[in-house]
């Protein structure tokens, strides 16, 4: 698979889509009719080329995890497709997706969750080797030790028997990543990797991730909220507002020159580690509304500084405005 | 020259546990004059949610302090009962908790939060008066007044957030204890919280102690930093100097690991090791083994009362 600009690309996503029903009460069920949705997501498309790193950023609620989640096949898709390395794996189960995983695997947020506690370090990681029956017992704990070395849990003789309880949140968050790395796989989708990591050992985490993606030639979908984490790992980079992308492109072109209005007030609201850039904030009004019924038209016009009065009636589409620099707003 | 307002002395406090005590804070002084906006700054577990509650003698056991005082105009909190406590909370130095999703009351409406507030400490308030100051201020805070009447899982986070400064205000207060206000917001309702935080302070010449672990909002709102490391006290200074010109090498490393989104850095710098056990900690000076300038006094004797340019460094590397 090749984009226009002859690089390769790895994962390409259409029109993805995922409603989640709501839940009603008792007297709500016989009183109303038909469902309510959450839209998580909703219609869409981006491609990641290989060896990049492509951030997913916005608010909580705005469907950057659920993409996520999507990619990963963790949820099924209800409308889309999903292309990895030049297979449609949108509805692949069973044994072809068991197959198929070693190609992907994610890293969640919460280091301290997400490993298994009454297993050692050297099972949690292994045990995707355990379960896609990889080598003899010797062979995948020989592997698991390299993969201890690339991340430096060392010494790996001494950590690899421990338990997770006695490790620090970095060591923790260090594991999580190696377990992701020994399949060896072609995306990693990463889920805030460093939101619960100490301030002193995020950088060593990032640092980390770029140097293993060079390593083992990786690519990312680096999923989180902090622009400015973002700013530093990504390549290029798409802006979520309530279940759909409203601005896509090369880092630097979407943040040294904003062009949808949301982009722009997220911007001006990261808080700059220096009190010599103290500004007075331009921002919208409001906060994000409710995803079950999202605004008609540009989900964005009830917030929107520039909104127009079609903007509530017609859905703004993806246009490219710079080369490879989309945002869907007809008004910049 | 005036008075401070808070005067801390010596404090340590500490929990107990069967492996030993956790020093949660050890030998710590500060002083806070009227008007100040301090920005309690440190990773998780050095200590400094610890020290705001002890502030408001909210410190419940197995917590502990061991010793030294804190002075609130000269009177000192840790000696005082509980009854004389439940005088200056609230009304003199009140706190807005971390979580908004948990701190209110899901059970009862907004305003009655205002009222039992008010009444607990005005026994006789009129309910119409309290109302009408009410509406007064969740109006500043940005708040319709018609939303008083809703139940705390009808507002968003923002506004909850909102509702819980506001409890923190009524009372008109002179210090607000803020810990870690605004971790579970949105950047944008974030912003709008820094704005409003701002505009407050002007109005009512508020003092603040603002407790976080991001660097970004306290390079916004403060006017002196302090920065905790393993719940002692390593630098503190005016925002300008210390992000200007950080002195201790834990500050260096802190504020050169952060990414920041108006800067294009090529590389980060990466602390190594990780925050200390609390329990144990290293002997000397606790951030020796992670120290790139360690030299052998740093391992023998804790460093105490540096100073360097005006500014409080605890550093080897600065005493005469």
């Amino acid at each position: 698979m090749q984009n226009n600009n002859g690089k390769e690309i790895l994962v390409r996503v259409e029109h993805l889509k995922k409603y989640f029903p709501v839940e009603k009460g008792f007297v709500e069920k016989i009183i109303a009719r038909g469902k309510k949705y959450v839209k998580a997501v909703d219609d869409v498309s981006f491609e990641i080329p290989k060896g990049s790193v492509m951030g997913l950023c916005g608010e909580s609620g705005c469907g950057k995890t659920t993409t996520g989640r999507l990619i990963m096949r963790l949820i099924d898709t209800d409308e889309g497709v999903i292309t990895l390395d030049n297979k449609d794996i949108t509805h692949i189960k069973g044994k072809e997706l068991r197959e198929f995983r070693p190609n992907m695997q994610m890293v969640f947020q919460d280091p301290h969750a997400s490993l298994n506690p009454r297993m050692t370090v050297g099972r949690n990681i292994g045990h995707s080797l355990d379960i896609q029956n990889i080598g003899t017992r010797a062979e995948r704990l020989e592997r698991v030790k390299r993969v201890m070395e690339s991340v430096a849990l060392t010494p790996v003789d001494d950590i690899v028997g421990r338990y997770p309880h006695l490790l620090s949140g970095g060591q923790k968050q260090r594991v999580v990543l190696a377990r992701a790395l020994v399949l060896n796989p072609k995306l990693v989708v990463a889920d805030e990797p460093i939101a619960m990591a100490d301030v002193s050992v995020r950088a060593l985490i990032l640092e980390m991730m770029i140097m293993l993606k060079n390593q083992f030639d990786l690519t990312y979908l680096f999923v989180t909220h902090d622009l400015a984490t973002a700013k530093y790992i990504c390549d290029t980079i798409a802006i979520m507002y309530l279940g759909v992308i409203v601005e896509m492109g090369q880092l630097k072109s979407v943040f040294n020159n904003p062009l949808h209005p949301y982009t722009q007030a997220l911007l001006s609201a990261v808080p700059v580690p220096d009190p010599r850039a103290r500004r007075k904030h331009k921002i919208p009004r409001g906060e994000i509304p409710s995803a079950v019924n999202p605004p008609s038209g540009c989900r964005f016009h009830t917030r929107c500084p520039i909104a127009h009065q079609d903007c509530s009636s017609h859905i703004p589409h993806m246009e490219e405005k710079e080369k490879g620099h989309k945002v869907a707003c007809p008004y910049v | 020259m005036e008075r401070p307002i808070i005067e801390i002395k010596g404090l340590t406090i500490q929990y107990p546990t069967f492996e030993g005590p956790v020093k949660a804070v050890e030998d710590f002084d500060l002083s806070i004059k009227k008007g100040e906006v301090i920005g309690l700054v440190g990773e998780s577990g050095c200590g400094k949610s610890t020290l705001g509650l002890a502030i408001q003698g909210l410190l419940r056991p197995p917590g502990k302090i061991v010793s030294g005082e804190i002075l609130f105009r000269g009177e000192d909190i840790v000696k005082k009962t509980d009854n004389e406590l439940r005088k200056i909370r609230g009304r003199s130095i009140s706190m807005v908790f971390q979580d908004p999703m948990t701190s209110l009351n899901p059970l009862i409406r907004v305003d009655k939060h205002f009222f039992e507030t008010i009444k607990a400490h005005e026994k006789d308030a009129d309910k119409k008066k309290m109302v009408e100051r009410i509406e007064k201020l969740i109006e500043i805070l940005g708040i319709s007044s018609t939303r008083l009447h809703d139940y705390p899982h009808q507002l968003s986070g923002g506004m909850r957030q909102r509702v819980m400064i506001g409890l923190g205000l009524i009372l008109n207060p002179e210090v607000i204890v803020a810990d870690e206000p605004t971790n579970s917001l949105d950047v944008i309702v974030e912003a709008h919280f820094l704005d409003l935080l701002k505009d407050l302070k002007k109005e009512y010449n508020l003092t603040i102690i603002l407790i976080t672990h991001n660097m970004g909002i306290v390079a916004e709102l403060a006017t002196r930093v302090v920065v905790m490391y393993a719940g002692r006290l390593i630098e503190s200074g005016n925002v300008m100097d210390v992000y200007g010109k950080p002195l201790h090498p834990y500050t260096q490393g802190l504020l050169a690991s952060i990414p920041n989104i108006s800067l294009d850095q090529e590389k980060l710098f990466t602390m190594p090791g990780s925050p200390p056990d609390l329990i144990s900690p290293p002997s000397g000076c606790t951030f020796h083994p992670r120290c790139s300038h360690v030299m052998k006094i740093c391992k023998e004797k804790v460093p105490h009362g540096i100073m360097k340019d005006g500014r409080i460094v605890e550093c080897f590397l600065y005493a005469k």
